[in-house]
């Protein structure tokens, strides 16, 4: 590389000199760096320029009617349908109108223009309808008799079902779940409720129990025993309901645990020691099955209680994920009926539950045969019930 | 104070430059000065056997670029204003290199003084000019921005996009290539002068 770096040494590379840049070079890059753009005078005489203004104000008056019917057409809601199941508390936007599903929750919905359909077929949902929606609710589907109407409301509504008949097809199990009852609570605005062909409007604050064979019948007229102060604030403190339904709900499963505890104790209670007034055998016990965990004074109670509607609400509350309430509204039928469903029933709740001492009393009351599926159902959920 | 030495010597103060970076026409001409000469210079040697007309246009559009551009310019930067200004003429005489359409059939005078005159030192200027024109576009630029603006090689590098090594081998097939063709032209002119670098 030296060789190279000296290949031009003695050469007077000098010699060849640029001549002078030329005179005026700074004026000519000004001129062109200020020179401004060419526009072509407009005569507003000349036809042509006429015509130009013409068609520019034809192009902006088509584009404001097209930019009018856009947003005319974005701003009305589209017709549309979707349907959502909720594993967990879900909230769904449909166009203003809100709902937001409790777990277990099902909700089948239909938009045509304001007018929202929804076919809720179970679960709670707690409503909330735009000032301009109309939300007319069909627990039982198309050409059900029992309908809830709302415009600019909000409410809530239950509905509890019943599984019912289990009939075998080949091999497989169908069950058909029909609605019992729905409750529809209202915090604010116009709502009506049908069933049974008649139609009542709900006020705010008031809670209506639709059947499809009976016409609506308000909670407080139903209710054995007065709400408690909470409930008839929440029904009216439109922005304190959630937060007292999630109080309810704990004070439930605490109730329970609670109850399902007291149902084991008494259940483990020991025969009593005999005796001469006690040799004969309890009259209550089956064979394979101990004695009925509720005292005489109960058998008052079980006379007013609908067992069947506490195995519904059981599997509802179960469905939705609240095993303790489900084994607590289980335990209360329990007490005035059981057999060998409802104690695997409530085997399989207690697990759920994660009351492994309730689910081994339970098992223990169910026949050989359906032990294994107990024991695994309560092993997924961490709980051997064959250890000692 | 930071400040833009020129080749020349003459310096073009920082607040100058802000000023023609703020639009200042005062300053604009002060830049315009400071710079034409070796723009149109080097814009001139690399466009060696083309119409004139052609450099002087490009020297126009070289500063009309630059004060365009030169808002955006960072004085901090790691480019000198004067290596900028000048990548800028030499990408311009590049471009219009590769325009087949443009080469005249006649040679450039070489300075105020033509070839034709009997002079030894006209006689080695054409010589270097011809064998300039005659070398390949990127070893033509290696050169002249070595020899007549003494730019180093990592600003050849930069301005031309090229990595060192690059550099180094073209300048010295240049190197090689217009020494055998004076020697082959002008003998005697070479071995009777002992300058090495051309004064810019």
């Amino acid at each position: 590389m030296q060789a190279d770096d000296d290949a031009l040494a003695g050469i007077d590379l000098a010699a060849w000199q640029p001549p002078a840049p030329p005179a005026g070079l700074a004026d000519a890059v000004l001129a062109r760096i200020r020179e401004p753009v060419a526009v072509a005078p407009v005569d507003p005489r000349d036809p042509a320029s006429r015509r130009a203004w013409w068609i520019a104000g034809t192009v902006i008056a088509a584009a404001a009617t097209v930019a009018l019917v856009a947003w005319t057409a974005l701003r009305a809601p589209r017709s549309d349908r979707g349907e959502a199941g909720a594993s967990r508390a879900l909230h769904l936007a449909l166009d203003g109108t809100t709902a937001d599903l409790d777990p277990g929750a099902r909700v089948r919905w239909e938009r045509d223009g304001h007018r929202l359909t929804a076919h809720q077929s179970r679960g709670t949902v707690r409503w909330t309808v735009a000032d301009e929606d109309t939300l007319v609710i069909d627990p039982g589907g198309p050409g059900a008799t029992t309908t809830i109407e709302a415009a600019g409301a909000s409410l809530r509504v239950e509905v509890q079902v019943n599984l019912s008949d289990v009939r075998m097809l080949g091999m497989t199990t169908l069950t058909a779940a029909t609605v019992a009852v729905v409750t529809a609570a209202v915090y604010q605005g116009q709502v009506k409720a049908t069933s049974a062909g008649q139609t009542v409007a709900i006020a705010p604050g008031a809670t209506v129990d639709l059947r499809t064979s009976a016409p609506p019948q308000d909670r407080a007229e139903t209710a054995p025993d007065p709400p408690p102060p909470t409930l008839a604030v929440a029904a009216t403190a439109t922005a304190d309901v959630k937060q007292l339904e999630d109080r309810l709900r704990a004070a439930d499963e605490k109730i329970a645990a609670l109850t399902a505890d007291l149902a084991a104790r008494t259940v483990r209670r020991d025969p009593p020691p005999a005796s001469a007034e006690n040799t004969r055998p309890p009259q209550r016990t089956a064979p394979n099955h101990p004695a009925a965990p509720t005292p005489d004074p109960t058998e008052a109670t079980c006379a007013r209680i609908d067992v069947e509607e506490w195995i519904t609400r059981a599997a509802n509350q179960y469905s939705a994920g609240y095993a303790k309430a489900a084994l607590f509204a289980l335990t209360k039928a329990l007490a005035c009926k059981q057999d060998v469903r409802m104690y695997r029933m409530a085997a399989m709740y207690a697990c759920a539950a994660r009351d492994p001492a309730t689910a081994k009393q339970m098992i223990d009351k169910v026949p050989a045969a359906f032990r294994p599926a107990l024991v695994q159902r309560c092993q997924t959920e961490g709980i051997d019930i064959l250890r000692p | 104070m930071i400040a833009v030495m020129a080749r020349g010597g003459e310096v073009l103060d920082d607040l100058t430059v802000r000023r023609a970076q703020r639009g200042d026409e005062q300053a604009w001409r002060a830049l315009i000065a400071r710079f034409e000469q070796p723009v149109h210079a080097l814009i001139w040697r690399l466009l060696a056997g083309r119409v004139r007309h052609r450099v002087e246009d490009l020297a126009q559009e070289t500063f009309v670029r630059v004060l365009r551009a030169l808002p955006a310019f960072d004085l901090a930067g790691p480019a000198a204003l004067s290596t900028w200004i000048l990548t800028i003429a030499t990408r311009l005489a590049l471009n219009e290199l590769r325009r087949p359409e443009t080469r005249t059939l006649e040679a450039e005078p070489a300075g105020t003084e033509r070839a034709d005159h009997a002079t030894e030192r006209q006689r080695l200027a054409a010589a270097i000019a011809a064998g300039i024109a005659e070398l390949p576009e990127p070893q033509r630029a290696v050169l002249v921005l070595r020899e007549y603006h003494d730019l180093d090689y990592a600003d050849i590098a930069s301005m031309l996009e090229l990595d060192l090594g690059t550099v180094k081998s073209r300048l010295a097939r240049a190197r090689r290539a217009l020494r055998d063709r004076l020697l082959a032209t002008v003998p005697d002119a070479v071995r009777g002068l002992g300058g090495r670098h051309a004064s810019r």
